[in-house]
């Protein structure tokens, strides 16, 4: 299960990636036509400036990093978690997962069913309410929906659930 | 004169007490709760900015410059539904901090009978007089400091209100304690998030849904949206709308007026109708009132023909107001609490139709995504233009004398936390530029054989 370390860890992967593979892309650019014969100090003044911009860009970046590493590491403090209203399982004493990858609100913004949890994930005998609980630190505003899967022992079935993030 | 501003002019008269006095602050807080948890004071603030909002010059207060004068404006402007409620709650709270009010029987109890009437039976002064007594009445009043101990006691006001035939259907016409919302802040204690949620059987529910419509919010704000205009589609169910809000539209010039450029987006499903809204794309730009501007509006179908309505709001304006001032600010202008205005104003109150909610199934569809250096590229330009901006204005206040160690520090932690923002969100950039990477390309068709 996805921690936010390995989360972390992974997202830098990505940024370093993706650095360097536009480092690569800017300096083969550079390169091609310091290798042609016209190349002047215009261009060399233009190419300095998309240089910079691009240095000062990455510098961005990685502390962007820098910064969500230490809100990882440091400051796991004043969570945005949210509950819903309560849902009602067709099937009493179901078990219940979120299904899908996530629950998403009208502009496309998602919760990823990692940190969304159904509580409580299997219902007792005879029992059918339940809440959607999710950990919405640093997510937007808004209302996600989705569905939960209930499933008995030769049943399933989908319930529509929402949750509001203030 | 508006409404709302006279509004705002009795809670402005209040904060001005609470600050001036901790007894006053205590007082208030078993009304206004965020009075007793925290120093916060707001009107003077908020008059400051007002000023600088105005688009035209003018020696004029933008708001009653006292209790008095705010609650005679208030004795001749015809009031219901859910503004009834909000002019009883803010002199109940007035009450607390101006307790002269209650006990001696003078000038202020006077005009506070004649704010009253407008709203109740007969509209009669001496029905005002009688809910002021109610108001006040030390019995009602809670005795602990919860949320539920306050709605206790309002809805108590209500009810001996309406046993004394002062109010004619009270949990139609004027709905649950205003000004109830859970406050808490994001950006470092810059962004106010507010929620508030209430069951209701006053209206129907395909009714209530049918004023969500933002055209609808003109009609039924009491005169707080001015504009709310379909600037068209942006993309697929999405609506580009421009916000004017006012405490007075019809002179809005001199009064506290702002406009924002919002998004929203319509969802429907069996029993239940969401509208969220978020700043437009390419929002907040440089010398826009509101920086922070999202949340939504939901009305969820019960049993028995009730509906639970939930609102939320984030928010931060471009002046460098708290938490605890952005949600008492809120609380007067009523911005946050719309809804109650559409259920309990228009939709309960007028015979009005609203519109058809447009709501669509929830979709699965990511919004176009801009190419991630383009959107990088536009927000290092908001960001950097936000910091000229700052810093021009923190220039123009040193030449002028006014640019204080305190405006400093405001402005020296708006520039980090914008940064903090910024920068978080390039890493989610970065992130999606590698989902992005990521994803199977389209494979292209062949083409067709000759």
């Amino acid at each position: 299960m996805p921690t936010p370390f390995t989360d972390l860890l992974q997202s830098y992967a990505d940024l370093t990636s993706s650095l360097a593979e536009r480092w690569r892309a800017h300096s083969a650019n550079v390169a091609s036509k310091v290798q042609r014969p016209g190349y002047k100090l215009d261009q060399a003044v233009s190419d300095l400036a998309a240089t910079a911009a691009l240095a000062t860009e990455t510098g961005y970046l990685l502390a962007a990093q820098a910064f969500e590493a230490v809100s990882v590491v440091a400051a796991p403090l004043e969570r945005n978690v949210v509950f819903s209203e309560p849902f009602q399982s067709p099937l009493p004493g179901a078990t219940l997962a979120v299904d899908g990858q996530h629950l998403i609100n009208g502009f496309g913004d998602t919760l990823p069913a990692s940190i969304v949890a159904i509580q409580p994930p299997q219902l007792k005998a005879g029992e059918t309410e339940f809440f959607v609980r999710a950990d919405a630190t640093g997510r937007r505003a808004g209302t996600y929906v989705g569905k939960v899967t209930t499933v008995t022992p030769g049943a399933s079935g989908h319930v529509d659930v929402w949750i509001v993030v203030p | 004169m508006g409404e709302i501003r006279d509004l705002v002019g009795i809670f402005g008269a209040i904060d001005r007490a609470a600050a001036a006095d901790p007894n006053v602050r205590q007082a208030v807080g078993r009304i206004i709760p965020l009075y007793r948890r925290s120093d916060v004071r707001w009107f003077d603030d908020f008059v400051a900015w007002t000023k600088e909002l105005r688009t035209e010059q003018s020696d004029t207060p933008p708001f009653p410059e006292s209790l008095d004068v705010a609650l005679n404006g208030l004795a001749g402007t015809p009031t219901k539904g859910r503004m009834m409620a909000r002019r009883m709650f803010a002199i109940a709270a007035a009450l607390q901090a101006f307790p002269d009010v209650a006990d001696s029987g003078g000038q202020w109890k006077d005009s506070a009978a004649r704010a009253l009437a407008p709203g109740l039976v007969e509209q009669s002064e001496d029905r005002g007089r009688a809910v002021l007594g109610i108001l006040g009445d030390e019995d009602l009043l809670p005795k602990e400091d919860t949320p539920e101990a306050r709605d206790t006691w309002w809805d108590k006001v209500l009810q001996k209100a309406s046993s004394e035939g002062h109010i004619e259907n009270p949990e139609l016409t004027i709905g649950p304690r205003p000004c109830a919302g859970r406050v808490s802040g994001a950006d470092c204690g810059l962004t106010a998030t507010i929620e508030s949620g209430f069951t209701t059987s006053s209206v129907k529910f395909d009714r209530a849904c049918s004023f969500l419509h933002p055209t609808n919010w003109p009609a039924c704000s009491n005169g707080f949206w001015c504009e709310m205009d379909d600037c068209g589609e942006v993309r697929p169910g999405v609506h580009h709308f421009h916000e004017v809000v006012s405490t007075d539209c019809k002179n809005s010039a001199l009064a506290w007026t702002i406009s924002a450029e919002l998004d929203f987006k319509f969802t429907q499903l069996p029993d239940l109708a969401i509208a969220e809204y978020q700043l437009h794309e390419g929002h907040p730009k440089p010398g826009d009132a509101v920086l922070v501007d999202e949340g939504s509006l939901v009305v969820h179908k019960l049993g028995g023909g009730e509906s639970r309505v939930i609102t939320t709001k984030r928010v931060r304006f471009n002046y460098p107001f708290s938490v605890e001032a952005l949600a008492l600010i809120m609380c007067a202008l009523g911005y946050a609490s719309l809804v109650e205005d559409l259920v309990f104003t228009c939709a309960a109150l007028k015979r009005k139709k609203g519109v058809e909610f447009p709501g669509t199934e929830p979709t699965r569809i990511v919004p176009p995504v801009k190419h991630p250096a383009d959107e990088l590229g536009d927000r290092l330009k908001a960001c950097v233009d936000h910091y000229a901006e700052t810093a021009r204005a923190a220039s123009e206040k040193t030449a002028a004398g006014t640019y204080t160690a305190d405006a400093l520090a405001q402005d020296v932690a708006q520039m980090w936390v914008r940064a903090a923002r910024e920068l978080s969100d390039f890493v989610q950039l970065g992130a999606r530029n590698a989902q992005a990477a990521g994803a199977r390309a389209p494979r292209r068709r062949p083409a067709p054989r000759r």
